[in-house]
């Protein structure tokens, strides 16, 4: 049996597999949820981080490892190796027989309810909630909610009693939530699960959340109830701890421990930590919503700015006496940023449009004042951007009609991206629509939904809109200008216009963007005269019209065709252009990535629907202005050859040089995806104004 | 915002925001696929159906989890390949059901009933292990590389049991369906003798 065999034969079982739409099923409860608040491996330092100075950061991080301030008398803090037998051994897993003698007699399953909040799962355990929470959290947190994957089992006891109990290593999950609306979310999970007798840490902690424990051990402490480790894990960003807590459960006579991991950034102090791992408690039910929110007088003052606090405490100022600011109206940003600050905005904007930027615009530092009004300390903005809205009044009412987003200085090529190339354009702009690099931050460029793309000498202007949806629906333009910043070379202004504004009144705004002196900034609050700038001079196209597609579409398709085994004739790939690789045919729109040989394999590939993706550059010569049909076939074999992405994807696709990418030497270029469903021999069928060419390539599995 | 042409990156990133509107397009661009790997995966329909539905609860749920610096199929389908184990029942090969997709030939399609029926029963009687790696490797297209991060194994495991996966496969259908290898040894599941012991 070869491996093609297997392929086919699994191919053909698979195409009997169900049919499901699987969004109606699970969308109730994807609505009920939020995706869980892991705090590693994967969270990556938010841009909050990037703007705190090094010193500050290496405060915040600075950790002290003891007992303090525990709420309990203090433990016995042992070394990381002192090996600390568990409190108590315990039968394997919870038996839903185990708290009666009325044996259940069959049909015991999971009972379709796997997501439970608090009050929900108090009210499943009917009074007997085996519920353990903390009663202290450090400052700003607050339950958000418990949830968990079948947590419950159902069965039928001999008298006819339905019982309900708890799985075995499928505990709850409590997300806690620093709910300060002034910052991004800071997060902290508690997982409880059931530590089995010969488990060691890291079983129970496999056992629990299906991974290893990257973290390391730093020191456990023990106490008469319980004993607690601390790990830190330093090796995903940010920098998290980690605490377990084994606890004898009191509902089986010491006969279960209860075990907890506590996952925390190190924004929560050790010593936070330790208290939060100390106050773990069997919870009243009756008195469930005191556990929400900790009982401790910090935790009151649950909007403060937990790290920002935590930076100011510990630069020796007094918390008492200063006043934390991290809002700021582009006039206060540039006051705070001692006149460094630099803003990209329209001086031109459509009739009845205002600004309103006293709306709290991100994150962009910490103005931390005394209440004498003295500047005690300031934490650096991020270089996260701003935005401003633009407001009109609407029949009587004032309604946002778009906003202005300056994405800060966008980043060309990020690291790790396969495209990753040095950025030593001599034109930054020259990234931008270059499939060689990657620009990141607003959108990505989405070829799907780019409709024009305009040039000047100091600016790309790109438009897009959802093109099924018409013109006037959701559009938005980008606007890139180069930077001499090695580091930023392309600054990126997003102008989002959910409202019918044409598509010219959007270009002029865009082309009027300049930037900004902030003693001006009044100037620009309702945008200055339209005819205080041009309208841009760009190498403007305008996109092919449906009829121009139309009649591309009706010349046949005339490809050959090759009897089953002859050689496939490809094409040989050449260098048209040094912008690309080897491109095949004689243009002038080349297929790239084919190379010398013209052939491809999709072997490793993604597949969807049956159809494997081949990635294909198209490079079009300069000299060629206008629409490119392409279509495609199998010419030694029945199969089709479609485009793009998708299950169903496209039998053709369209190119047009109104909307393509340039490189540096003006080649037009877009990416795709050519899509099979097996090797063969293929032609392409490329059809433009006054030509038609075929292309021909082998596609193998190998 | 429009989210039937939004790109998967930024669906994903919605998603990392809770929005589930971003959800549903993922669900929908990979739900297909996702049944017909559970599919293969448990060899019932009812079963691939739930195992892909817990998958994709899950991947929500655990979407902060996921690196948007690697690709998301794979992650995807170390979810779908553990859902699909869990439900993976004793071997109990159904009878194709009445929809399957017809083709225009009825030979054709009475070829291809035959070769999924002697496939699913053979695939039945594999050790999770080999299953689980034949199917991604063959029908989902991964490498061996990331079949092993998929699957949690080292890539000389993976090898094993796609080498013994396949040498078992022979085995079985030679030993216990011969009727179904002689039948159709012009089929697709035919295999080659020089290399069946």
């Amino acid at each position: 049996m070869n491996d093609e065999q297997i392929r086919d034969s699994l191919r053909n079982l698979a195409a009997t597999a169900p049919r499901t739409d699987i969004w109606p099923r699970i969308s109730g409860q994807v609505e009920q949820q939020k995706p869980r608040r892991a705090l590693w491996p994967h969270l990556r330092l938010r841009p909050l981080l990037v703007g705190l100075d090094a010193l500050a950061i290496a405060a915040l991080l600075f950790i002290t490892v003891g007992p303090l301030g525990l709420v309990n008398p203090p433990a016995q803090r042992l070394g990381p190796n002192s090996g600390i037998a568990h409190p108590a051994t315990q039968p394997a897993g919870i038996s839903p027989t185990q708290a009666t003698n009325d044996p259940i007699v069959g049909n015991l399953r999971d009972d379709g309810s796997p997501y439970h909040t608090l009050t929900d799962f108090v009210q499943r355990k009917a009074g007997d909630p085996d519920l353990m929470l903390p009663t202290y959290l450090p400052a700003g947190y607050k339950l958000s909610d418990i949830d968990t994957h079948g947590m419950f089992l159902v069965g039928t006891t001999a008298s006819g009693k339905t019982v309900t109990e708890t799985i075995r290593n499928h505990p709850w999950q409590a997300n806690y939530q620093r709910t300060s609306p002034n910052l991004l979310p800071r997060l902290m999970d508690i997982r409880v699960g059931l530590r089995g007798p010969q488990d060691s840490s890291a079983d129970f902690y496999k056992n629990l959340v299906g991974d290893t424990n990257p973290a390391t051990l730093i020191a456990r402490y023990q106490r008469p109830d319980r004993s607690i480790e601390l790990y830190h894990n330093d090796a995903y960003a940010p920098k998290s701890q980690i605490a377990y807590v084994f606890v004898n459960d009191p509902n089986n006579s010491g006969q279960i421990m209860v075990a907890f991991i506590i996952e925390a950034t190190y924004e929560i102090s050790n010593d936070d930590l330790l208290k939060l791992a100390d106050s773990i408690e069997q919870v009243d039910p009756e008195h469930l919503t005191s556990y929400r929110y900790g009982r401790t007088p910090e935790d009151q003052q649950s909007d403060q700015l937990v790290m920002v606090r935590t930076l100011v405490s510990r630069s020796g100022i007094d918390l008492s006496t200063v006043k934390v600011k991290n809002n700021f109206t582009l006039a206060e940003l540039t006051d705070f940023m001692d006149g460094a600050a630099s803003y990209m905005l329209p001086s031109a904007l459509p009739a009845g449009y205002k600004m309103v930027d006293d709306i709290g615009a991100g994150i962009y530092g910490y103005d931390i004042t005394d209440t004498t009004g003295v500047r005690r300390m300031v934490v650096e903005p991020s270089q996260f951007g701003w935005y401003v809205e633009y407001h009109k009044d609407i029949a009587g009412q004032d309604q946002q009609i778009m906003r202005l987003h300056e994405s800060g200085h966008v980043r060309v090529a990020r690291a790790g991206d396969t495209l990753r190339r040095s950025v030593t354009l001599p034109n930054p702009l020259d990234a931008v629509g270059n499939p060689s690099y990657e620009i990141s931050g607003g959108y990505t460029s989405d070829s799907d939904r780019l409709t024009a793309r305009y040039r000047r000498p100091d600016r790309i202007i790109e438009l897009y809109h959802d093109v099924r949806l018409g013109p006037s629906q959701d559009r938005y333009a980008f606007v890139y200008f180069a930077n001499q910043d090695a580091q930023y070379p392309l600054t990126q202004v997003s102008i989002y216009t959910p409202e019918s504004m044409s598509d010219a009144e959007l270009l002029k705004m865009a082309d009027s963007i300049e930037r900004v002196d902030p003693q001006r900034l009044a100037d620009y609050q309702n945008g200055r005269s339209p005819a205080a700038t041009p309208v841009a001079d760009s190498t403007n196209q305008s996109p092919a019209s449906p009829e121009t597609w139309a009649t591309l579409r009706q010349r046949p398709l005339a490809l050959p065709s090759l009897a089953p085994g002859a050689g496939c004739p490809t094409s040989t790939g050449k260098q048209v252009s040094p912008d690309f690789g080897l491109a095949l045919g004689d243009g002038p729109v080349y297929p790239v990535g084919f190379g010398a040989s013209g052939s491809a394999s999709y072997q490793g590939s993604r597949v969807a629907g049956g159809w494997y993706f081949l990635k294909v550059v198209w490079a079009g010569d300069p000299s060629y202005k206008g629409p490119i049909l392409v279509r495609g076939r199998q010419i030694d074999g029945p199969n089709e050859l479609r485009f793009s992405d998708g299950d169903n994807p496209p039998t053709e696709l369209q190119l047009d040089t109104s909307a393509g990418g340039w490189t540096s030497s003006g080649w037009n270029n877009w990416v795709d995806y050519t899509r099979v469903r097996t090797s063969g021999c293929y032609a392409y069928q490329i059809d433009g104004l006054g030509f038609s060419k075929a292309i021909t390539f082998k596609v193998t599995d190998k | 915002m429009n989210y039937q042409w939004l790109d998967e990156d930024e669906a994903l990133r919605l998603c990392r925001n809770g929005d589930t509107a971003a959800y549903a397009v993922i669900v929908r661009r990979y739900q297909s696929e996702a049944l017909r790997f559970t599919y293969l995966i448990t060899g019932e329909r009812g079963a691939a159906e739930d195992a892909a539905q817990d998958a994709f609860l899950d991947a929500y749920l655990h979407i902060r989890r996921y690196d948007p610096n690697r690709p998301f199929r794979p992650w995807l389908y170390k979810i779908l390949s553990n859902a699909a184990l869990k439900k993976r029942r004793k071997p109990q090969p159904q009878p194709l059901d009445d929809n399957t997709p017809s083709s225009a030939d009825p030979h054709t399609e009475a070829v291809r009933d035959e070769q999924s029926a002697t496939m699913q029963l053979a695939l039945a009687q594999l050790p999770e292990a080999q299953r689980a790696a034949l199917v991604l490797k063959y029908y989902s297209g991964f490498s061996e590389n990331e079949i092993a991060a998929i699957t949690g194994a080292h890539v000389g495991t993976v090898k094993s049991r796609l080498h013994y996966g396949k040498l078992a496969l022979e085995r079985i259908i030679r030993e216990r369906y011969p009727w179904l290898a002689n039948e159709h040894a012009a089929s697709p599941l035919t295999f080659d003798k020089e290399t069946v012991k």
